[in-house]
């Protein structure tokens, strides 16, 4: 117990010490709370009314009580209210008090450790990257959490804009996750980070590696392959991009939203100068994504967080929805929303298990269903926001394909019109135009014609052998 | 894909593997038949009173033995033919179907006549009765005719009497004393020569009494695919008449009889001469005369049955051993292998049911007879084109042989391919 | 100015042949993918289950065991044991029946032992109906050894024949370290015939089933 008990409280904390049954020391704790005159004894009486509620096995309640007392500047029982938040998928009301107090008082370096991280980890969903980093410090470098520490250091230094620094962290999190046998998917997580710093870092090679590595059979397989194909564009390579970005082309990949991929591929095209490939290219993204925007501008019209929650749940629990299903995919498996959803129906189903509270269940219930709507809004806030983003970027890239048609055209012409002047194209970039390259087939891959038809073993495994068909001086142009 | 075409080639010739094909007794239809043809060929000397009726009282026991291991089958229809081949491929030692009949070594008194009731088949209510008055009451010669006793309808019992040949035969088992020259084999040609509806020429040369009028007399007598089993009861050599006196060769008999191109087995119940020596107990028989005996039971597997007992001081033999012998050869014909063709040089092959290899038998000289003697083993006959068993290799009752070749000329029946 | 273009991009045409200018088409795409069942380096084991039907009195069922190892992809040398037994078909039967009385001199497979290479010439796959893609390969497989085979008829000869096998096959494969093989090979046989005392070719051909496992590769599941 690190505060001291004022006079006025030790009678009651007596009547509450005192009191056998879970009402009567609830009455005791009460009597405190709600005497503004006992406001410095607050966080004693929210911390013992955590203890009370534990013993009830009321997770949620009992959380919550040390939430408040964590706020109020009392550490107890720190290291049990972490424990509950594993348990029930919520650490935000927890690790927002523990965020707060000036001191940690955990002896055991594991058991600190952790709740360090789970701080650090929600600061950082809070974009508080600063405190994320001073809490990371407080994880100790022995703990089975460091690795996942580590990880999120990396994500901080690089939200810093800081990846250089940021790759040390991130390749140490994922020796540690090999040496700690974490899994694949964590491993996965890192190699998904590592590719992306170095791409912020401009190291596309690395990139390139890294994003290379993440398994077929991933979740983030498909994310990996466009960013992948992302870096390429950054590096000049139109073909390794196209080569790429023909998988998402494919029908295979329909139930997923990457409309940037799209665009990437058409700006790629572009690039190389096979202006009829991307004009086809814009046609078919307008005409496959002008629809969608109409609907999910309709979706979004008056739709509120909670509303966004529910359509949520809907689609996850395979019902229909008014969102198109493809925006909603990616989150049937991120961490958060699972952690999420687990939390509200903990609260909910908590909610209705009150009965040895007596007269104070009505209060705890009032806490819980505020938590869990808490909860809600949250996660339907983030999603709503994201999908709004979704909307505005599709939104942007239709506008932006008719001022791309109108540079088409004007290049294209001057690509003819010197090629009329002259009688022969003009010098052409690399060997000659659209001359293929003899495959050469490399020792432990097989090489299959592409005839226009996808099949789902060839995902990932496109290449694009067409040179530039651009001549020097609209090389230059595109260029510059 | 062109090298695949001459491995499919080789594929296809998979199906033309070259097999000689090989012809196999044993469930051929020749040696499915149990057919016995059983012909019994008395003696009705003066001498012979006391063999002939111990021949018929002992009868009852042999026909008992015969019908103890069997049923009637009827053999009216399909369905007859199936339940006999049921029966004998259950057991197929344990099965004849026989046919009796006697007649005597007398030729002139009625050559090749079936006596008494002719043919008895098994069916008959009465085999050993009826096969009694046959030697009693036609082919016995009663020089001392027996004692009375008893009443009419008493069966035979061990002793005749003259009571039972009165009741039995009336009078007709008095005067039947035939020659003292006794034609054993001609009398068995004859017997040959009315049974069939198309007889060799030779059965009315003038040297017999055969005639057009005797042609199927004996009908029904040989059947299709019997074995024609001549039994011989007799004290004397043969001295028939189409073979020089003193002559031991019966070769011209030999012909003869595969003019009608049936399979025989002779049992000769007679005198018996050791081979290379003479007589252990003489019997007055000749030399020569039972050479010709001889030769046809040994050179068809047959059995011969001293008529004398040389361990009992040579009294006469225990019919109901011989008789016993002579079953055991009926319930066990599978000693001799007509070949369906002619086989291939050594491609012959004999196994016994559970497929061990009767080897082949090493031919270790001649009977005085001038058949050819083996070890044990299979012998292989071209002129009768026969594969015979010698020695051990003759099957117990109840085993099976199965003799395997490759024809010379191809199979002698069509293939359904 | 449309006129000018035509022209040009005619000329253009002519000029290139079959280029195509500013399009991309499916030539300039390949699919370079990494072997997915590589099998250099690695051992296969085999247990396959066959019947040779193709001859006109026996009808073989057998059991065979194969071990290869792969020095390349392409290529692999090992061993295949077999075992099994001849049974007499319908046509034997009824040429055995009491109505023919005819046997065949034929002699039943009972076992062999060969050892050989295999040449894969083809790498391949296809598409099952869009739902799965299977890869496969064919190869071509010569082998040698022995034969041990027993006459029908029953004097218990055997032959110990000499045996040349040619055969084709193919590999589809159900997993990383797992194929389904099909294969129809031809053993052709020199053996004396003790009764006839001949030599004789004798074809044994048949199809064989089987599961293979390949050992792991480093790295790989």
């Amino acid at each position: 117990m690190i505060a001291l008990l004022s006079l006025a409280f030790a009678g009651t904390f007596d009547d509450w010490s005192k009191a056998t049954t879970t009402e009567a020391k609830l009455d005791a704790l009460f009597t405190v709370l709600n005497d503004e005159a006992l406001a410095e004894d607050h966080g004693m009486a929210w911390s013992h009314l955590g203890e009370v509620l534990e013993g009830e096995k009321l997770e949620g309640a009992a959380m919550i009580a040390w939430g408040r007392a964590f706020a109020a500047q009392v550490p107890d029982h720190a290291v049990e209210a972490v424990a509950l938040a594993d348990q029930v998928g919520d650490h935000n009301v927890v690790a927002e008090g523990l965020a707060e107090l000036e001191k940690l008082s955990i002896d055991a370096k594991d058991a600190k450790s952790h709740v360090a991280y789970v701080v650090a980890r929600d600061l950082l969903r809070r974009d508080k990257l600063g405190p994320t980093l001073d809490w990371l410090k407080k994880v100790d470098g022995d703990s089975p959490d460091f690795a996942d520490a580590e990880s999120v250091r990396g994500i901080v230094l690089a939200n810093q804009g800081k990846n250089e620094a940021a790759l040390v962290p991130l390749q140490t999190a994922r020796a540690l996750g090999v040496t700690l046998n974490k899994g694949e998917r964590f491993d996965t997580k890192l190699l998904m980070n590592l590719a992306r710093v170095y791409y912020g870092a401009g190291n596309w090679g690395q990139s390139i590696y890294h994003f290379k590595q993440v398994p077929r059979d991933s979740e983030y397989w498909a994310e990996a392959h466009f960013e992948e194909a992302w870096a390429h564009f950054r590096g000049a390579d139109m073909a390794g991009t196209l080569g790429l970005l023909h998988s998402h082309g494919s029908p295979f990949m329909e139930g997923l939203w990457f409309p940037e991929a799209d665009m990437l591929r058409a700006q790629s095209l572009f690039m190389m100068c096979k202006f009829g490939t991307a004009v086809e290219e814009m046609d078919r993204f307008e005409k496959r994504y002008q629809p969608i925007e109409e609907s999910l501008d309709a979706a979004l019209s008056g739709l509120d967080a909670k509303g966004t929650w529910a359509e949520l749940e809907q689609y996850l629990d395979g019902g229909s929805t008014k969102i198109p299903g493809l925006l909603l995919r990616p989150y049937r498996t991120q961490d958060r929303v699972e952690e999420a959803r687990a939390a509200v129906k903990h609260y909910r189903t908590e909610a209705g298990e009150l009965s040895a509270l007596g007269k104070h269940a009505d209060t705890v219930k009032g806490w819980l269903d505020e938590r869990a709507d808490t909860l809600v809004e949250r996660e339907g806030s983030r999603v709503l926001t994201r999908l709004k983003r979704d909307r505005d970027e599709v939104h942007q890239m239709l506008t932006d394909l008719e001022l791309a048609r109108i540079d088409i055209l004007q290049l294209e012409s001057r690509l003819y019109e010197r090629a009329a002047a002259t009688g022969v194209m003009e010098d052409i970039q690399a060997d000659r135009i659209g001359k293929l390259r003899e495959l050469r087939k490399k020792k432990g891959y097989e090489v299959w014609p592409f005839e226009g038809e996808y099949w789902a073993d060839e995902l990932g495994w496109y290449q694009v052998d067409s040179r530039s068909d651009c001549p020097e001086s609209l090389a230059r142009k595109i260029g510059g | 894909m062109k090298p695949v075409l001459p491995l499919l080639a080789a594929f296809a010739l998979a199906g033309c593997n070259q097999y000689d094909l090989f012809q196999f007794t044993g469930f051929e239809q020749e040696q499915f038949s149990t057919k016995a043809d059983i012909l019994f060929v008395v003696d009705n000397s003066d001498s012979m009173q006391e063999e002939a009726e111990s021949l018929a009282t002992s009868f009852a026991g042999f026909v008992g033995q015969l019908a103890s291991q069997q049923q009637d089958f009827p053999t009216e229809d399909l369905s007859d033919a199936v339940t006999n081949y049921a029966a004998f491929t259950g057991d197929p030692n344990s099965f004849v179907n026989y046919q009796l009949a006697v007649t005597t070594t007398d030729v002139d008194a009625g050559p090749g006549v079936l006596y008494g009731a002719g043919r008895i088949t098994r069916l008959d209510d009465d085999v050993p009765g009826e096969f009694a008055r046959s030697v009693l009451c036609e082919a016995t010669c009663f020089a001392d005719p027996p004692p009375g006793g008893g009443q009419c309808g008493d069966p035979l019992g061990n002793t005749v009497t003259s009571t039972w040949l009165d009741c039995e035969c009336d009078t007709a088992w008095q005067g039947n004393c035939g020659t003292a020259t006794e034609e054993h084999l001609e009398s068995v040609f004859m017997t040959m020569c009315r049974s069939v509806p198309n007889p060799p020429a030779a059965c009315f040369d003038e040297i017999t009494d055969f005639r057009q009028a005797d042609v199927g007399t004996n009908a029904g007598f040989l059947r299709d695919n019997s074995t024609f089993i001549p039994v011989v009861v007799t004290d004397e050599g043969d001295s028939s008449r189409r073979i020089g006196s003193n002559d031991p060769d019966p070769a011209l008999y030999k012909n003869l009889f595969a003019q009608f191109n049936k399979r025989m087995v002779w049992t000769v119940i007679g005198p018996y001469r050791e081979n290379g020596g003479g007589f252990p107990c003489p019997t007055g028989a000749s030399n020569w005369g039972t050479l010709r005996l001889n030769y046809f039971v040994e050179s068809t597997n047959g059995l011969q049955i001293p008529i004398t007992d040389e361990a009992n001081g040579c009294a006469t033999k225990n019919f109901d051993e011989a008789l016993g012998e002579l079953g055991v050869l009926l319930r066990n014909l599978n000693r001799t292998f007509r070949l369906a063709t002619l086989p291939e040089d050594g491609t012959i092959a004999v196994f016994t049911s559970d497929g061990g290899v009767i080897k082949e038998a090493e031919q270790t000289g001649f009977s005085d007879a001038g058949v050819p003697l083996y070890e044990d083993g299979w012998s292989y006959d071209l002129q009768t084109n026969t594969v015979l068993l010698h020695g051990d290799a003759i099957p117990e009752v109840g085993e099976d042989v199965t003799v395997y070749y490759k024809p010379q000329d191809g199979n002698p029946r069509s293939l359904p391919f | 100015m449309l006129t000018t273009l035509l022209a040009a991009v005619l000329s253009v045409a002519s000029a290139q042949e079959t280029l195509e200018l500013g399009r991309l088409t499916d030539d300039d795409i390949s699919v370079v993918q990494k072997t997915l069942y590589p099998k250099e380096g690695r051992t296969e084991f085999g247990v396959h289950l066959g019947v040779m039907p193709f001859d006109a009195f026996l009808v073989t069922p057998n059991l065979q065991v194969s071990f290869d190892k792969h020095s390349s992809d392409r290529f692999s040398i090992g061993a295949l044991v077999g075992v099994g037994y001849g049974l007499q078909n319908v046509t034997s039967r009824t040429l055995g029946s009491p109505t023919y009385g005819v046997v065949p001199y034929a002699y039943r497979y009972l076992g062999s032992a060969l050892v050989g290479f295999q040449a894969a010439p083809i790498y391949a796959k296809m598409n099952l109906n869009g739902a799965r893609v299977v890869h496969f390969d064919v190869y071509f497989a010569g082998r040698g050894g022995v034969s041990l085979e027993r006459s029908i008829v029953p004097d218990g000869s055997f032959a110990v024949a000499p045996t040349l096998s040619p055969g084709i096959g193919s590999r589809f494969f159900l997993g990383p370290n797992t194929a389904l093989r099909v294969e129809l090979r031809d053993d052709v046989l020199l053996e004396r015939r003790a009764l006839t005392d001949k030599w004789a070719i004798k074809q044994n051909a048949g199809v064989t089933v089987g599961i293979t496992m390949f050992s792991k590769v480093e790295g790989r599941p």
